[in-house]
């Protein structure tokens, strides 16, 4: 019981970490999941039609059927392709009454230039630095 | 430092950096919930004061992540000896 627990909450953990370490997992997992969903439904209802055309007997679109179930699939995988291949818009998390920090000059773009720096100096370093220079 | 740094050393470009980036957001979180607290605005600092604060927030939010991981390894190390005991 307690194993099983662990394995759980290991496998909990690793998602996690997964969906924190790479943001664009949930995008890739959500990608996944809609296509798996497709490709099921679109087998279900092809096999659905296949039982009543035996009991019924009429094959008259039974070769369209086909047709059209092997085009479902290919169009669901071309487009998840195409949706993976597509870098996502970059949201930032907004902070609850944010607005309030910004003036006329200065707005959200204020933070991409610390976003784009690789190493932000701290105090001491500016500090030691300036000691340097004297 | 040294634990997440050696752990950081050792990870793929790809990660460090989507690292590196994700812990700069949250600093920058950080500083603007602080900053909401406080009633300042952008016109209130300097750019060299901005750079402090987040570059703080930063250090903050990495040494919080150690501490995670470490507490994440000893919770699941104890698991493990509960359940194999």
């Amino acid at each position: 019981m307690i194993k099983k627990l662990n394995q759980l909450a290991g496998l909990f953990l690793a998602t996690k970490l997964m969906t924190w370490a790479i943001p664009d997992s949930k995008r890739f997992i959500k990608g996944i999941l809609i296509t798996v969903c497709i490709v099921l439904l679109c087998l279900y209802f092809h096999s659905e039609f296949l039982s009543w055309s035996e009991i019924s007997g009429n094959t008259k679109f039974l070769s369209t059927s086909y047709i059209i179930k092997n085009l479902i699939i290919l169009i669901s995988l071309v487009v998840l392709f195409f949706y993976l291949k597509t870098p996502g818009k970059k949201v930032y998390a907004k902070v609850k009454g944010e607005e309030k920090i910004y003036t006329k000059n200065n707005n959200e773009d204020y933070f991409d230039k610390f976003r784009n720096t690789d190493k932000l100096r701290s105090k001491q370093e500016r500090i030691l630095e300036k000691d340097d220079k004297d | 430092m040294s634990i997440l740094s050696d752990l950081l050393a050792k990870a793929p470009q790809s990660v460090k950096d989507k690292y590196k980036i994700k812990i700069r957001d949250k600093a920058i979180e950080r500083v603007k919930e602080k900053m909401i607290k406080h009633n300042k605005t952008l016109d209130d600092y300097s750019h060299h004061e901005m750079e402090e604060l987040i570059e703080l927030e930063e250090s903050n939010l990495n040494e919080d992540v150690k501490k995670t991981v470490l507490t994440t390894l000893l919770v699941a190390a104890g698991i493990e000896i509960v359940a194999g005991g």
